[in-house]
Parts: C-alpha cells; sequence; structure tokens
C-alpha cells in the first residue's frame, strides 16, 4: 500500500483485502469512507461495482478510483496515471468496473482516501434505477468481446 | 447523392464553409492567411433519432465519413471534416422529452443549447449545473462528447457526473439506450467523451438539482500561487465543496481585481498601434513571463487571488469555514467583491479570442491536471516548458478533494523570421508540442474538459499507453466497424489531416 497523503490517494495491489486497507487507513486517521466495508479483495469488489461504497451522486464531485492498472483477456496492459478527472476519450475504466473481470482485470488501483474527521459532502437526494442490462447493451458487449479478444489495431 | 433520403441536406458553399471547422485556434491562424480548410460535402439537420439511425446506415452502406456537430465551439479540431465527409448539424433535435421532478432529471435531445436549457430549467425551479465558459455556443450533445466541465464543477461534478442514460444511434445504424448502473456494468463512461467516433449521441437523461436559493461569496489574496492552492486543496480535503473555487496566479489575479479582462480585455479589439507593441513585446515573452513570475512583481500586485462562491443552505457556514483556512494560511480577505464581479461577467472572456486573432497575435489555453502532489511540478513544468515562446498565465479552477485542473491561457506572436504568419504557426506548433511533453512528464493528464478531437491525438499514447489506443481501436470497431464515424479524431489520425501531425 502506497499512501499519497498530499493527494489523498492510495495505491494498492488489487490482490488485497479491501478490509486490510481499510484498518491500515485506520490506523493513520484515514478512512475509504465506505458505507459497509467488503470482505473481499480490490480486484473482486471493483469487478463487483464496488458494494458498500457510497453512491457517487452524494458528492459528484468525487470519485472512487483515480487511476489503475488493469490487465486485457489478450495479455495487454493498460496504465492510467492518477487524475481527478480527464476528458481523453472514453473511460475505459468502464471496461473494469462492475464487468465481473469480462473484459479486464485489475492489476491495482488509486483509492480515494479521506480524512476520518472531515465532513462528509452531500448533494441534494438523488437515486437511479438500476435497470438491466438491456438487449442493446449486450449486443454492444458481445462485439467489444469480438473486438478486444481481436486486439489488433486497425 | 441523397436520393431515398429524407433527411434536410445542403450542398451550399456557404454552408459547406460555415462548418469547415471548429474554434481550434489553429484553425483561425489559417483562416486569417486566406487558407481554404477541407470542406466537407454536405451538411445533414436530422429532426429524429430514426432520420440520424437512417442517415448512418446509409453513410455506412457507401464509406462516407461523418461529422457529428453541436455548436461548433470545440478547440481541439474534432470538426475538420475531409471532403468527402457529411458533417450532422444535431440542434434541430431540441426537444425535451420527459422532466420528471421528483427524481429530478431530464431527458433531453442532444441538440439542445445550453442557455436556453438552464433557463428552462430555472424556470421550474431546476438547474443541471452545468456552465461550461462556452454554454453561448454549445449544446448537450457537444458537452457529452467532449466529457465537458462546467465552471460549478467542484459541486455538481462534470457532465459524466450528470449522465443517467444515453440515447445514441452506433456506427451500425443500430439505436440503443445505455444506462447508468452505480453497482453494475454501464457502457455510458465509454461514450460519454467519445467525441463523435462511436456513436451519435440523440438524447441524454441528465441529473437535476434545485436552483440554490442562497449564495455566498468570498475571495483572499495570497503570497504565493502555491500558498493559494494548498488553502485550495485544504478547503476539499475538508470536505468543502464551494460551487466555484477559482485560484488566480498574480498576473491574473491583478486583471480579476481590476475586471479588466473581464470588461475591456487586455488585447486590442482590432489592428491598431497597441497591437503592433503587443506583437513586438510577444515576439521575446522569456523576458516578459519571468518578470511576471517573479517575487516582486507577485507582491507589487497584490499576490495570487483565490475566489469562491457557494450555493445552498450552508452556504454561509460553509463560507465561513473556507475562510478560517485561508486566513491560517495568510490569506488576506479581499472581501465579496472579486467573486460578485466574476459572476456577473462569467462568459465575457471567451469572446476575446477572435480581436486578438485581427490583431495579428494568436491565444488559446490548456487545461491540463493532476493530483495536488504533482500539481507543483505540473505548473512549474508547463512555465518552464512554453515561456520562452508565448506570454503565459494560469489560473487553477475545478478543485477536487485529490487534485485540480491548470487552465492556462496564452498569447503568442511571430518570435522567428520568414513570412508572419507562418512565424506564428511554428510558435503555435513549438508551445503545444513543448507544452504536452511538460504535462506528460510531471505525471498530468492532457486534457481535463476540453478533449482530445485531432489536435492531441498524436500524443494520445503518451496518455493512455500504446495498449490503452490500442483498446480505443477496439472500442471503435465494436461501435463502428466500417469506421465512418468522424475518423482521425481520439486516436492518430488515419486520413489527411493539413496540420503536423506530431506536436
Amino acid at each position: 500500500m502506497k499512501l499519497d497523503r498530499v493527494s489523498m490517494l492510495v495505491e494498492v495491489t488489487a490482490s488485497a483485502f479491501v478490509a486490510d486497507v481499510e484498518r491500515e487507513l485506520i490506523a493513520q486517521r484515514l478512512t475509504l469512507g465506505l458505507v459497509s466495508t467488503p470482505n473481499t479483495t480490490v480486484a473482486d469488489w471493483i469487478a463487483s461495482g464496488a458494494p458498500g461504497a457510497r453512491s457517487p451522486w452524494c458528492d459528484p464531485a468525487d470519485h472512487l478510483v483515480a487511476g489503475y492498472v488493469a490487465t486485457f483477456a489478450d495479455g495487454r496492459r493498460v496504465e492510467i496515471r492518477p487524475a481527478p478527472r480527464r476528458a481523453t476519450g472514453p473511460d475505459l475504466f468502464a471496461l473494469v468496473f462492475g464487468q465481473r473481470q469480462r473484459w479486464a482485470r485489475l492489476e491495482s488501483a488509486w483509492l480515494r482516501v479521506h480524512h476520518r474527521d472531515a465532513r462528509v459532502p452531500r448533494t441534494a437526494p438523488f437515486e437511479t434505477e438500476e435497470r438491466p442490462w438491456t438487449d442493446g447493451e449486450e449486443l454492444l458487449a458481445k462485439a467489444i468481446d469480438a473486438e478486444l479478444s481481436a486486439g489488433r489495431p486497425r | 447523392m441523397f436520393e431515398g433520403l429524407n433527411l434536410l441536406v445542403s450542398e451550399n458553399a456557404a454552408d459547406r464553409i460555415a462548418y469547415a471547422r471548429d474554434l481550434w485556434p489553429r484553425h483561425h491562424l489559417a483562416v486569417r492567411q486566406g487558407r481554404k480548410l477541407g470542406e466537407p460535402r454536405a451538411v445533414v439537420w436530422p429532426r429524429s433519432t430514426e432520420e440520424v439511425a437512417q442517415l448512418m446506415r446509409w453513410a455506412g452502406e457507401r464509406g462516407v465519413p461523418l461529422v457529428p456537430f453541436g455548436a461548433g465551439s470545440g478547440v481541439c479540431a474534432a470538426v475538420s471534416p475531409t471532403s468527402d465527409a457529411i458533417v450532422v448539424d444535431m440542434k434541430r433535435m431540441a426537444r425535451w422529452r420527459r422532466l420528471d421532478t421528483a427524481a429530478p432529471s431530464l431527458d433531453v435531445e442532444s441538440g439542445h443549447m445550453g442557455v436556453p436549457l438552464e433557463e428552462r430549467l430555472n424556470r421550474e425551479g431546476l438547474t443541471l449545473g452545468h456552465f461550461p465558459s462556452s454554454i453561448l455556443c454549445s449544446t448537450v450533445g457537444g458537452w457529452v462528447a467532449a466529457r465537458s466541465a462546467g465552471q460549478a464543477s467542484a459541486y455538481y461534478g462534470k457532465i459524466e457526473d450528470m449522465v443517467t442514460a444515453l440515447e445514441c444511434v452506433t456506427g451500425k445504424g443500430d439505436v440503443v439506450t445505455l444506462h447508468h448502473r452505480t453497482t453494475g456494468p454501464s457502457l455510458v463512461p465509454l461514450i460519454v467523451g467519445s467525441e463523435g467516433t462511436l456513436a451519435i449521441v440523440t438524447s441524454a437523461t441528465l441529473r437535476l438539482h434545485p436552483l440554490p436559493s442562497t449564495r455566498a461569496f468570498a475571495a483572499w489574496s495570497f503570497p504565493t500561487t502555491e500558498v493559494g492552492w494548498e488553502a485550495m486543496r485544504e478547503m476539499f480535503q475538508s470536505g468543502l465543496r464551494p460551487a466555484i473555487a477559482r485560484l488566480y496566479d498574480p498576473f491574473d489575479a491583478m486583471l480579476a481585481k481590476q475586471g479588466s479582462v473581464k470588461k475591456r480585455g487586455v488585447i486590442p479589439h482590432a489592428p491598431g498601434r497597441g497591437s503592433t507593441v503587443l506583437r513586438t513585446l510577444l515576439r521575446k515573452p522569456r523576458a516578459l513571463n519571468a518578470l511576471l513570475e517573479s517575487r516582486p512583481f507577485a507582491a507589487m500586485v497584490g499576490g495570487a487571488m483565490l475566489v469562491v462562491i457557494f450555493e445552498g443552505p450552508s452556504s454561509a457556514t460553509d463560507a465561513s469555514a473556507a475562510s478560517e483556512i485561508a486566513l491560517a494560511m495568510r490569506g488576506r480577505d479581499e472581501g465579496e467583491g472579486p467573486a460578485r464581479r466574476w459572476l456577473e461577467h462569467r462568459y465575457s472572456v471567451s469572446y476575446r479570442q477572435s480581436p486578438a486573432v485581427a490583431s495579428g497575435l494568436f491565444v488559446d489555453t490548456m487545461e491540463v491536471a493532476a493530483p495536488w502532489s504533482r500539481l507543483g511540478a505540473l505548473y512549474e513544468n508547463v512555465l518552464r516548458a512554453v515561456g520562452p515562446h508565448v506570454f503565459i498565465m494560469a489560473h487553477f479552477s475545478h478543485g477536487y478533494a485529490d487534485g485540480c485542473c491548470i487552465y492556462f491561457s496564452f498569447a503568442g506572436s511571430a518570435n522567428d523570421g520568414g513570412p508572419w504568419d507562418e512565424a506564428c504557426e511554428r510558435t503555435y506548433d513549438r508551445t503545444w508540442k513543448s507544452a504536452l511533453d511538460a504535462v506528460v512528464a510531471a505525471g498530468g493528464t492532457i486534457a481535463h474538459h476540453h478533449g482530445v478531437g485531432r489536435s492531441k491525438a498524436p500524443r494520445m499514447d503518451k496518455e493512455l499507453g500504446s495498449d490503452g489506443v490500442r483498446a480505443v481501436h477496439a472500442l471503435k470497431r465494436a461501435f463502428d466497424p466500417k469506421g465512418i464515424l468522424n475518423p482521425g479524431v481520439l486516436v492518430p489520425p488515419v486520413s489527411p489531416f493539413p496540420y503536423p501531425e506530431r506536436w
């Protein structure tokens, strides 16, 4: 675990357990700021959509993961440097987050950490319905399956 | 050519010229020289999702490139059509499909312009909270395409933090609706920021907020820019979320205090004696930059300045908490005036580009971001790299708990020999090459909210790595197997492009 206290980010390997990371952070008066701490590895936690994390709608200007390293099914490795936000094309993290390792396996991640005594920002209440995966989305996902495993540049 | 298509189409020369470019400053330099830019074959104005799908299928069968167009305010050459391309202007698709006041959210077609959208929402007691400087000349679809940020992103987030669903037409002509899922898989983040290369967005469902009933304004001066950003960091990491937080370096702060950059501008409106002096001064910008970055200059003009605006019921107490932090870090209270003045003139500065170009200069901006621990290196690297070429100043807007965006503004002229306009172009290219190298070396990201377009596409391997670029190519093939959507944008050009391919 590598802590960047200035930026309030911690780099963890994906095989680390979320609970262990949280325990180490608490010892330094920091926290991941989760509603509940899962008993899984960081890789499994992110692949299943980070259950137990605060809703992103509560504090839209914050985020859970600032940077990461992931390996795609064809062995290619993507390293995204931590940044608070970026506008550099599609957010490839969508190929990792909540996708149950369909396209990529997380190797490490820069997670946001919070001071334990910091106030918790909260905008007006808002939630979205967790709609089921649609046929149209699955059709696109299958096209992505084929292309990511093909892995050849145009 | 368009037989069988029931669409509003123009092959008129005036339309083709009007849609040949966006607001990338290097396009302006080309126009100033009277150089012809690539004009598209035609312009189309679809009125429904079905018309977009019909056009997409038609173009796919013929291999005709399509360039989606919002309001043309992009600054990275995402609109730079080739002569065989058709520009697809989405502004005739601007209906509200569904306002859910309970949620609250709005499903709105992608061609809706920014200001009328916000004004109508305000009449309903709601706000989107998205106020890009380009709001007067940008659309919902353009915001989504470029992963835009508004001035109040520190509280409301960027556009990617507002989208709950997207309806789009893929390069195959399929109409799909993609949903945000908080803990599940979502393809929405692949389309947001894809700059029209994967699909044409026809509508977006956006999260709304109640219109804030109160605001609190505050500003502080700091002896140096670095002390100012430390105060800003402390505010965000303590859990404060000012809707607006803008830190100006000493020169930019001096202009902001006087209100001159907002009211009259530092750049003349038209060619004349003032512009001649400025052109001469900017030929050797190194000395000017060194002077303005010096501590004596910073002290003389009153140092850096941080302007904040809080919104909502807790705005007064939040402003008090921010003030405690600022004063504890050697901040000097500047009162409410600077923040109120900024709000009054918040969109004015965007209209200074054309007068500068007409004066024989060029101006541009670069918005980059990094974690707080790398912000100093990012700031210094870019100043050192760019300072020999152009006059440069900066402000720090779009703050977050883990980092910040630095918004560099620069002005330049010809600083080597030869014909003036060509020398300007060389200065411009040198500036950007040096700047992007410096950003990457400091560990920053090359774009926070302007996007990539064609101008930064050759640098995407530095941002995502070569395997990341290949992943973008793979997505392109999945969404747009025939490669007809905005080719050459985002990833290195595959079609002729009239500018240097590698800065």
